[in-house]
């Protein structure tokens, strides 16, 4: 069996140059944790994901560097967090597309989907080798959902 | 190096590692990794903002200071560590770029860093390989000048950038908010790590005539600073946080040093050095004395360092240059030019002062400039490398500047 037998075709994406504001909003309005990044042509360019988004509500510096881990002394209330979203909402979601972990093709091997998928904490886009179009995604509920399935 | 034949086998291959750096880098590298556990470069930080009122001029300054102190008394490499993210932190709640701050800290690293034998790498290979000269020397014969350097580059940055440096009401309110006391994550390990910190400046300065070395001074204040950070804790815990700590040490620097000892030692074995003193002390042909020696010597080591400096890394260029002159000041006494010790230190410290100051010349200058350029570019506010060689470069030259007056006067007439 193959990847492009279990994965969600057409998926839920964002374009790289729509605002912040549409990306989190399909994030929360969905659950997601994380949602595929496009360029017009269809292109994979990254994901912005819940991790992304809470870096946003953060300093950049504090984000950046592992010796800023104590933030304490920012004496910060919800308005300053709400703040600095809202700065950053009319921002192409592009600038904080993060980079994806494995990437699948159509005809990687199920075992395999399913090896990425245990070190993997969002599912996995399926892109076309040779476009690098954005073609389906892969959550391990596809796979569970399947061999439950399969074995009732 | 052994397989080509410059070194006759392994053994002669270490005996050119200068164990005396190595030990003090590693020896301070713990200390700070502890210390910076503690939170005080950020209170440091934080604190010194407030105490301007947060404006952004002032704060400039002010971090300025901070940099430069730290540099001096820590490694610059370090500091700008640790000051940096708190100053993008800073004006990134001040909504102002950082790039006026983060050139100044870059240079201030650099130029406080040449203050003391522990501030900045060429100093640490200058102490450690040139016997006569001690901690306390770079104290009484390169400190003096630091802080006249310091305020004639803070000048030019006013002119630049300080004047127009504004912020509005919120802004600047935001950064008075900032809790500088909570940025102190450990008060004991602040206390311990402050004392053992003073102790081991204390013994910079009385090692010396007492024959301990400055690594020794470092590696004990090391060793002392881990046993008391670890003394009421499980042995777990113990063997943990002992990790943790030698975790946080730089082993590609130490490594670095190893790997560039070893290969200096090599060139010098293989007579590369020679050659090289040979044109050193070619450039002294004419001079109808030694003090015209020293002069054309100290003017020039501290001109070609610093414009050297700004191109290549200047440790590798201080390693090779330490023996180089060694053997100059030999063959020139051959040839009847005998430098006393004060000639001899005046070229020192122009070597000193030359590198250490022409690291601010570029990007690639100093280790700490590609620090800082690194966390800025994560943190979304990249310095350009031609942008920051156009203010920079002139910075560096005004600053080499002041310090031939300050050599010439000082040692040379």
């Amino acid at each position: 069996m193959t990847c492009s037998e279990i994965m969600t075709s057409d998926p839920v994406t964002v374009r790289e140059d729509q605002p912040v504001s549409t990306a989190t909003a399909l994030l929360r309005d969905n659950h997601f944790r994380s949602v595929p990044v496009v360029n017009a042509d269809g292109k994979m360019v990254g994901q912005f994901g819940i991790q992304a988004l809470l870096g946003l509500i953060l300093p950049k510096a504090a984000v950046a560097d592992d010796n800023l881990s104590n933030l304490r002394y920012l004496n910060d209330d919800l308005a300053d967090l709400q703040r600095r979203l809202v700065e950053e909402h009319d921002q192409p979601v592009g600038k904080y597309a993060e980079e994806v972990g494995p990437v699948l093709h159509p005809d990687t091997a199920i075992s395999q989907v399913v090896a990425h998928l245990t070190k993997s904490r969002n599912n996995l886009p399926v892109v076309e080798e040779a476009t690098g179009k954005l073609i389906g995604m892969v959550s391990y509920w596809d796979i569970i959902g399947r061999i439950l399935g399969d074995s009732q | 190096m052994i397989l080509f034949g410059v070194y006759p086998n392994q053994s002669a291959a270490i005996h050119g590692i200068d164990w005396n750096t190595i030990g003090l880098l590693t020896g301070m590298m713990v200390i700070v990794a502890v210390t910076q556990r503690t939170g005080v470069f950020q209170f440091l930080a934080i604190w010194s903002a407030k105490k301007v009122n947060a404006r952004p001029w002032g704060i400039l300054v002010m971090l300025s200071i901070v940099t430069a102190v730290l540099s001096a008394l820590l490694d610059n490499v370090t500091t700008v560590l640790l000051i940096a993210p708190v100053t993008l932190l800073i004006t990134e709640e001040l909504e102002i770029a950082p790039y006026p701050f983060l050139f100044a800290e870059i240079l201030f690293s650099n130029i406080g860093g040449t203050a003391t034998l522990i501030g900045d790498p060429p100093n640490i290979l200058i102490g450690s390989q040139v016997e006569t000269i001690t901690f306390n020397s770079f104290l009484t014969e390169v400190a003096p000048i630091v802080p006249l350097i310091f305020l004639m580059t803070l000048l030019p940055i006013y002119v630049m950038w300080g004047r127009k440096l504004t912020a509005s009401d919120e802004a600047m309110a935001r950064v008075m908010n900032f809790k500088a006391k909570e940025a102190i994550t450990n008060v004991p390990l602040l206390k311990k790590s402050l004392a053992v910190l003073t102790f081991v400046l204390l013994g910079f300065m009385v090692g010396h005539p007492l024959g301990f070395e400055p690594a020794t001074v470092a590696m004990v204040g090391g060793a002392l600073l881990l046993l008391l950070d670890n003394l009421s804790r499980t042995p777990e815990e113990k063997s943990e946080n002992v990790h943790h700590t030698f975790g946080e040490v730089e082993w590609v620097t130490i490594f670095f040093f190893v790997g560039l000892f070893v290969i200096v030692h090599g060139l010098e074995n293989a007579g590369a050095l020679d050659i090289l003193a040979e044109k050193v002390v070619g450039f002294t042909e004419g001079a109808a004395d030694s003090a015209e020696v020293t002069t054309r010597l100290s003017i020039a080591v501290l001109w070609v360092s610093a414009v050297a400096s700004a191109i290549v890394d200047n440790i590798p260029f201080v390693a090779t240059m330490i023996p180089t002159l060694k053997t100059a000041f030999v063959q020139l006494s051959e040839q009847g030019s005998v430098l006393d010790l004060d000639q001899q230190h005046a070229i020192w410290w122009s070597l000193s002062l030359g590198a250490c100051l022409g690291g601010n010349g570029s990007l690639i200058g100093a280790s700490a400039n590609l620090i800082v350029a690194g966390f800025a570019e994560r943190a979304g506010s990249p310095i350009r490398f031609l942008t920051f060689l156009k203010h920079a470069f002139p910075l560096m030259l005004f600053s080499v500047a002041i310090a031939t007056v300050y050599i010439y006067l000082r040692y040379l007439v």
